[in-house]
């Protein structure tokens, strides 16, 4: 016989009350908790996500979607941009990296993300299995694209129009699993990478020339009015296909005519740009139009001999394609979706943007500033629950507190009887103070069992959504103070019954029999 | 040994109890008769250090009660003094040996599973020990507080009203069990009772009229 049994004796005697306490108190530890790891593991998404990323152009429009499509891959882009414009601003003194990325498809829900290399070094990714794309068609998938889907290299696949499952595929162009990356607990894990050549090549925008005869009709100039183009169809097409080349063509007939010719193109062009542009090397980047042109008809006519020589093979073994942010690589006509821009400068990121906004018609956006302002209206939603759930466990110290209190009362004689046997008025005290601190532990370790349970549930639920990426297994050390707060709400609870036990007059409790 | 020297309690600035001398020799048994409200329940609590006298002293075995600080003054009933109610007495949410364990752990005094057996034993419960006190007859159930109160091994037992809830039978089985296991363990007994069957078995006797003074 202790303590310990004793109030566990009595706990046992009013087990309906004492389990009804224990549940509201785990009801509240547990929103808490699921609070406390959802914002957690919230703002450690979005910030492991966004990490080395200064600053994103893209297209003119909300600089949160503009974040959420080309940093976190789960809103639609804003719009396509011109690579010559996201170009010049790779260039920037203030830049000392820059990723180009060039979104539109998706294979069973996953982005199909075309890049560069520095794309998933930047996330410090690791290649599992097989090796980076080196050619355009290519595709390293991310961790769990491979776990879902069961794709290992070798094998290939067909990507889908849009960035949502059952759009309608570029059968005839399939893309070949090369390589499966180690799991990196980013967005990565959830991508398909490929060059951005594979896009383009897929969606034609590197034919600006083959649309000539569609848009000669219309008495479009061929080669430089991609923009206008995109524009004008605009109003065809669903609002989330405004993505890379699909401006283009509800006539993607011309795609299999010309599939081999892309391919050819893809590969090559960077070498023939090359010489190309040795000729050339004191024009004007912005007075392109002659240069352009005469580019195109080279372009044409090379392809029209073009030889097996300059297939994508070409490339030394391992060596990446050469960036198309490159100043040798010709980006008339073509476009990407957005420009990931790192900088050493610390205030690259105010000083950029105002001077890319107002200079351009890009947009460019902070990573960090807009999770931040995302953060702080989520915050508020959190603030809101929060206080919810501590009315729960306002509430569940009230019952604790009346349970006792009843307790108390109808055990006054038990209680005497202590006395009587020996028991001093302390021992009394600690005896319902124990109590207390039974029911309060009891609830906060079940709500604690329960916020884990429930964060894990919400995790394995949101991984079919594929938005964040949630565990119920981490421990946070804001839990010990749950603990500490749980056995603040038993002794705050607790008190005033332990202290009528300490003071009961014995004598006339008993005389009272 | 019990001794109360010029004992007087009140209660509400009333007089409820006046006692010049009364002395019980150690294995002396006793019983305080008067009706309801004469101060028999005053004076045991007196005895028992549950109620502090308005004036007066308090002596067991020695140990004179009013010199002790509240917690000692409760160890020392814990360990010297068994007390014995009309009803209410054993804790509802412990089995009848987890009781006499209680008292033992109340009284600051180590687990002892042979001294709990060997007392239910002495009330002729030892096949009772796990029962609650809700599963044992009003008998039973005196008859356990009985052994509860022996199983510290008192050397003054007190008694208020043992037998008021019992009926014959059962009185006179309490009866005999208090002055039996009082007797051979030489404790001191005193029982506060009206039963006029106590008084053909106990012949010292202290009568207090209703102003609670020696009748």
């Amino acid at each position: 016989m202790n303590l310990f049994s004793l109030s566990l004796a009595y706990l046992r005697t009013q087990r309906l009350t004492a389990a009804l306490n224990v549940l509201l108190l785990a009801l509240g530890v547990a929103s808490i908790t699921v609070l406390l790891l959802l914002s957690d593991q919230l703002q450690g998404n979005l910030e492991r996500d966004a990490d080395g990323f200064d600053l994103v152009v893209g297209a003119k429009g909300s600089p949160v979607q503009l974040i959420l499509s080309s940093v976190y891959h789960v809103d639609i882009p804003t719009g396509n941009i011109d690579l010559e414009a996201a170009r010049s601003w790779a260039r920037h003194r203030l830049v000392s990296e820059a990723i180009p990325l060039a979104l539109g498809d998706g294979f069973r829900g996953f982005r199909i993300v075309g890049t560069e290399h520095g794309y998933p070094e930047s996330y410090g990714a690791v290649v599992a299995e097989g090796r980076l794309w080196r050619a355009p068609l290519e595709a390293v998938l991310g961790a769990r694209v491979a776990q879902q889907t069961g794709l290992a290299p070798g094998d290939s696949f067909v990507g889908a129009h849009g960035l949502a499952p059952g759009g309608h595929g570029h059968d005839d162009n399939p893309y070949k699993v090369v390589g499966i990356l180690e799991p990196t607990d980013t967005v990565l894990d959830r991508l398909i990478l490929t060059d951005v050549r594979s896009v383009w090549q897929l969606h034609g925008t590197d034919h600006a020339h083959h649309d000539e005869a569609a848009h000669a009709e219309q008495g479009d100039h061929p080669t430089h009015d991609d923009h206008e183009h995109h524009a004008g169809h605009d109003d065809d097409h669903e609002h989330h296909e405004h993505e890379e080349g699909q401006d283009a063509h509800d006539d993607h007939d011309h795609h299999d005519g010309h599939a081999e010719h892309g391919e050819h193109e893809a590969g090559h062009d960077p070498h023939h740009d090359h010489g190309h542009h040795d000729g050339h090397a004191e024009r004007d980047e912005h007075n392109e139009h002659g240069h352009h042109e005469a580019h195109q008809a080279h372009d044409q006519e090379h392809h029209e001999d073009a030889s097996a020589g300059h297939e994508h093979e070409d490339h030394a073994p391992g060596a990446e394609l050469p960036s198309i942010l490159a100043p040798e690589f010709d980006p008339a006509g073509r476009q990407i979706t957005a420009l990931l821009l790192k900088s050493d400068s610390l205030t690259a990121g105010t000083t950029l943007p105002r001077l890319i906004n107002s200079a351009s018609n890009l947009q460019a956006a902070a990573p960090v500033a807009e999770v931040t302002r995302l953060l702080r209206l989520i915050g508020f939603g959190l603030d809101t629950l929060r206080a919810f759930a501590g009315m729960v466990i306002l509430a569940a110290a009230l019952s604790v507190f009346v349970a006792l209190y009843n307790a108390l009362q109808a055990r006054r004689f038990d209680l005497a009887v202590m006395r009587s046997l020996g028991a001093s008025r302390g021992l009394l005290l600690r005896h319902i103070l124990l109590e207390g601190q039974i029911l309060a532990l009891a609830g906060v370790l079940l709500g604690l069992l329960l916020g884990h349970l429930v964060t894990e549930g919400i995790g394995l639920w949101l991984s079919n959504a594929q938005l964040l990426r949630l565990t119920g297994w981490t421990w946070l050390p804001a839990e010990g103070y749950l603990i500490l707060l749980g056995a603040g709400v038993g002794l705050a609870a607790a008190l005033l019954p332990a202290v009528g036990a300490y003071r009961a007059d014995i004598a006339r409790t008993l005389a009272r029999s | 040994m019990l001794r109360l020297t010029n004992l007087n309690h009140d209660y509400d600035g009333h007089r409820v109890l006046g006692l010049k001398s009364f002395t019980l020799n150690q294995g002396e048994q006793a019983l305080i008769l008067g009706a309801s409200g004469s101060g028999k329940s005053t004076l045991l609590h007196l005895a028992a250090g549950v109620l502090r006298p308005s004036a007066g002293e308090v002596l067991v075995c020695g140990q004179s009660l009013g010199g002790l600080p509240e917690a000692a003054l409760d160890r020392f009933r814990g360990r010297h003094i068994g007390l014995v109610y009309q009803r209410f007495h054993l804790l509802g949410a412990l089995t009848a040996a987890a009781n006499l364990a209680l008292a033992q752990y109340m009284a600051g005094l180590p687990a002892d599973s042979v001294a709990v057996s060997r007392a239910l034993a002495a009330v002729g419960l030892e096949d009772k020990a796990q029962a609650y006190p809700h599963q044992l007859s009003q008998g039973q159930q005196q008859r356990v507080a009985i052994a509860r109160a022996l199983v510290n091994g008192p050397r003054l037992i007190l008694a208020d009203e043992p037998t008021a809830s019992l009926d014959d039978a059962n009185a006179e089985q309490v009866l005999d069990l208090l002055i039996a296991q009082a007797a051979s363990r030489d404790a001191t007994l005193l029982i506060a009772t009206h039963d006029a069957r106590a008084s053909m078995r106990i012949e010292r006797c202290l009568e207090l009229d209703a102003r609670g003074v020696p009748a």
